[in-house]
């Protein structure tokens, strides 16, 4: 799909459409994705889908029907299916037009050599690591993703928006009988993932977990690795909603403009990062997103806004934002680790989930990887445990934060130096 | 779609694979979701494509695409040939080898009474807006929620070693949440999701609307209620609550392919290992777990699993033994197992059926024991209905759990109302606490339709049915600080 097949599309459907307006969504994805555990390809996957959704707008009610199927013969009588819902469904008393026609900067992400790793090369390098670990008595599994990923929006009023980008995904977890390593990176640029260096770190920290013990529950220093940090803190940008805020029903109902964080902390999203780009906008409704600051010297700044909240409140429509950055420091890990005197060092975390929305309140495990740091090194593992705590709390008790990485392709977050994290409970590994 | 599976496995026998087979898929979903009183979706959908798998020198190789002619299955057979050609790289040993399963020739369809897209989508919407509107009628409800799905997966299955299965199945559910703020507080309180393979008669039999007002009252309730004094107490948990505990840490954690690492580097391995079958004391005497993909009304009740194997019941743990997993054809004879347990399901044509929780269940008392019966042999304790927070380890041991509502229970009796209750425990020393179970009038198939597992993630559907049961000194806290 390119930005001339939607332009195409749109205007058949205007052609054949009997109610007010129409929009036409297109999300694509052409992905090769390889698995291995216990040192051996357990899958090896090509997978191409095309989901198409077209909403019909008959006065103040809508109707949406999706289908994967892009023939004309197909759209056509998606449309009548839209159609026919949005004619027999109820008004809805938040009801908002589509977009005018409104001008959107594409961000150009996309490379060749992403779309074009096969699963024979990507086999030739799991190989490669698998020998590695066998070398070390280690056991391995992961994943190697790449593919092309393109997603367009238009309505029948003119605004059209299209963004398309390429993925490499690789990620590794290595296994001793009593402790794993994990490590990843990802990237539109198959020339930014170092597969080696991934490998190394998950060795490393492997062998660095050997013979674990167990640690009293209780509040302790941490370094949140920035794998961590990006596993926490979208937990907090899923909550920040404006509506739901003035309804009183989350943490930052009346705490627009104050203070919720430490002086230091800055956290923003922008779709036009050049070292953590997204998606210029909202693939549901064709909405703009641009550099939207969430907070600034830990103060509250803006909340996300639906273009239904924004109308009645008089507010600007503020979307969803599809990437966190989180500014850092200038220390690496290594060196934050060499300037500490007693902590813990936190891997990542594991099956997150909200306790309570309005405190913030989350729980999880850590997982693969849990070292006691003295004077400056690591000296020990400890068996996994249990947190309960929030990103607020963690957010007022930074000593320090080191330079930033991106991960997953979304957070580009640094490793944090907490005075206090609440480790709750352990468990037997 | 009879033909294209024929020319499918022919063009892969002339490839030289050693085994393939093909799934057709068409699939329609609507899904309708309520916000207030604003439908936020109303969405009619349909799904149609083909997934390929192809084993060649003992590794697979799996292609997919949504445009289903001869012309683009014969080139997804290819691509997935030499995919697996690929895979075959890292083999090692033997590399794949399935269980056997013998070839059927089958069309298993889910009996419904009502076909849910025979109900007017008006109806479905209004039925919603009825129980917003209701909700939102009592003081201090900030929102309300509600949401419905109704989906039929028709699906055709064949196989290099003759199998041509057809499964035409029905899946129905339906829930609601009420928000309360009161006092710069908030609570939620919610009509659990309740889906089944039925038709719309499951729906009707819900009395969605009916329990409506009284949802409301409760979240309102929620926020005037005490927390839980800290500390280990009784517990005596119900069906729905109990089928989330029975999926974390007994249904997950008997999945045979995690046990053998398949997952390690997402969803996570598990604590029940290979030499754990048939002597590990996975809890009290009490619990019976059964896996059952032949349970009338149950998620996974398909006739045949997306590999074609038949739908199978068998004890996972019995009298607090464990006994056995549920698995593939792929991993079942890696521990010597001479048939899979047709536990293998894929999201969709496009991606590769996986190790997934069966209809796993806790078997109710052979007696006819009473929720009432439960609470009264309880000092100190505390009553939790629905789901709420859950949490638990890679290796499912170390658990966390919230709940939806929460009742204490003092000298006996169900008494005032609580909240933001969570408890700890890790799980063999859970279930090794679980002493008392009601009877089979109080036991209720509650499911899930959005279990989450594999790397990128998939979502398969399982019921996990429970009756009442209690469980003797878990560690409680207060979720709020």
């Amino acid at each position: 799909m390119k930005m001339d097949w939607l332009s195409e599309k749109i205007k058949l459907l205007i052609k054949n459409k009997s109610v007010d307006e129409i929009t036409l969504r297109v999300v694509r994805e052409s992905q090769n994705l390889t698995r291995f555990a216990e040192n051996h390809i357990i899958q090896n996957v090509t997978k191409k889908t095309n989901d198409i959704y077209i909403t019909a707008f008959n006065g103040k009610s809508t109707g949406t029907a999706r289908t994967q199927d892009t023939s004309e013969e197909s759209l056509l009588r998606n449309l009548k299916r839209a159609e026919e819902i949005a004619i027999n469904s109820p008004e809805d008393p938040e009801f908002i037009e589509p977009l005018e026609p409104i001008e959107i900067n594409g961000v150009d992400r996309y490379f060749n050599n992403a779309r074009d790793l096969t699963p024979e090369e990507k086999a030739e390098e799991i190989n490669k690591i698998k020998k590695e670990a066998v070398a070390k008595g280690m056991e391995i599994a992961g994943q190697y993703l790449n593919g092309e990923y393109s997603v367009g929006f238009a309505n029948s009023l003119g605004h059209i928006a299209f963004h398309q980008h390429t993925l490499v995904n690789f990620s590794i977890t290595a296994m001793l009988d009593d402790s794993s390593g994990y490590a990843g990176e990802a990237d539109e640029n198959l020339d930014k993932i170092n597969l080696g260096r991934v490998a190394d770190i998950a060795f490393t920290k492997a062998s660095l977990g050997k013979n674990p013990v167990e640690l009293t529950t209780g509040e302790y220093p941490v370094i949140l690795e920035a794998q961590a940090i990006a596993d926490f803190i979208p937990f907090l940008k899923w909550m920040m909603d404006r509506r739901a805020a003035d309804e009183g029903y989350v943490y930052f109902s009346g705490r627009l403009g104050k203070k919720i964080a430490s002086e230091n902390v800055n956290l923003y999203s922008d779709p036009y990062n050049f070292d953590n780009p997204s998606e210029p906008f909202v693939s549901e409704n064709g909405l703009p997103l641009g550099k939207i600051v969430w907070i600034e010297n830990g103060v509250l700044k803006n909340l996300q806004t639906s273009r239904y909240w924004a109308k009645k409140k008089n507010l600007k429509p503020i979307g969803f934002a599809t990437n966190i950055i989180l500014e850092g420091g200038k220390k690496s890990l290594e060196e934050m680790i060499k300037s500490c005197d007693d902590a813990l060092l936190i891997t990542r975390l594991w099956y997150i989930r909200f306790v309570n929305r309005m405190d913030l309140n989350l729980t999880g495990m850590t997982r693969d990887g849990l070292y006691k740091i003295k004077n400056g090194e690591i000296v020990s593992a400890f068996k996994n445990m249990r947190f309960n705590d929030s990103p607020i709390r963690l957010l007022n008790s930074v000593a320090e934060f080191g330079i930033p990485r991106r991960i997953q392709g979304y957070c580009l977050v640094p490793p944090v130096f907490v005075k206090g994290f609440k480790l709750s409970s352990t468990t037997l590994f | 779609m009879k033909d294209l599976c024929l020319e499918a496995m022919n063009t892969a026998l002339n490839l030289g694979v050693d085994y393939a087979d093909i799934r057709i898929i068409n699939q329609r979903d609507q899904m309708i979701v309520i916000l207030d009183m604003s439908p936020k979706q109303i969405n009619d959908e349909e799904t149609v494509g083909f997934g390929i798998r192809v084993l060649k020198n003992g590794a697979w190789g799996f292609a997919s695409a949504s445009c289903v002619n001869k012309e683009n299955i014969n080139s997804i057979v290819k691509e997935a040939f030499q995919v697996a050609i690929a895979s075959s790289r890292t083999k090692e040993g033997k590399g794949v080898i399935l269980a056997s399963e013998p070839a059927y020739q089958d069309y298993f369809k889910t009996p419904i009474e009502i076909d849910p897209f025979t109900v007017n989508m008006n109806d479905k919407i209004h039925l919603l807006l009825e129980i917003n509107k209701k909700i939102l009628n009592v003081k201090h409800i900030a929102k309300a929620f509600s949401r419905l799905r109704v989906t039929r997966r028709d699906q055709f299955f064949a196989s290099t070693e003759g199998s041509m299965v057809e499964t035409d199945i029905y899946t129905v559910s339906a829930g609601y949440t009420a928000v309360s703020v009161k006092g710069g507080d908030s609570q939620d309180r919610s009509f659990q999701d309740y889906p089944l393979n039925k038709g719309w008669e499951h729906i009707q039999s819900l009395n969605l609307l009916g329990n409506a007002e009284r949802i409301a009252e409760e979240a309102v309730m929620k926020i005037d209620a005490d927390f839980p004094k800290e500390g280990k107490k009784d517990l005596v948990l119900d069906p729905a609550h109990l089928s989330l505990t029975i999926h974390e840490s007994v249904g997950h954690a008997t999945e045979l392919d995690r046990v053998l690492g398949y997952e390690a580097n997402f969803a996570g391995r598990s604590f029940v290992t290979t030499e754990k079958k048939g002597n590990f004391r996975y809890g009290s005497e009490k619990g019976n777990f059964i896996a059952d993909n032949t349970l009338p009304g149950g998620l996974a009740t398909t006739g045949y699993d997306d590999e074609g194997v038949k739908c199978q019941r068998w004890d996972i743990i019995k009298d607090g033994i464990f006994v056995d997993y549920s698995s593939t054809r792929e991993v079942a004879p890696l521990i010597g197992e001479k048939r899979s347990r047709g536990s293998a399901r894929a999201d969709g044509y496009y991606n590769m059926p996986i190790n997934r929780i069966p209809n796993l269940y806790l078997m109710p008392s052979g007696d006819d024991t009473t929720p009432e019966d439960l609470i009264s042999g309880v000092e100190d304790g505390i009553l939790i209905e629905g789901r709420g927070s859950f949490s638990i380890d890679q290796m499912r041991l170390n658990f966390q759990f919230g709940g939806d509502a929460f009742f204490e229970i003092k000298n006996g009796k169900k008494d005032k109302m609580l909240r933001d209750v969570i408890y700890q425990s890790i799980t063999p020393e859970f279930w090794g606490n679980l002493d008392a179970i009601s009877g089979k009038d109080y036991w209720e198939p509650r499911g899930f339709r959005n279990c989450g597992k594999g790397e990128p993630m998939q979502v398969a559907q399982m019921t996990n049915g429970a009756p009442y049961a209690r469980f003797r000194k878990i560690n409680v806290l207060r979720g709020k600080s």
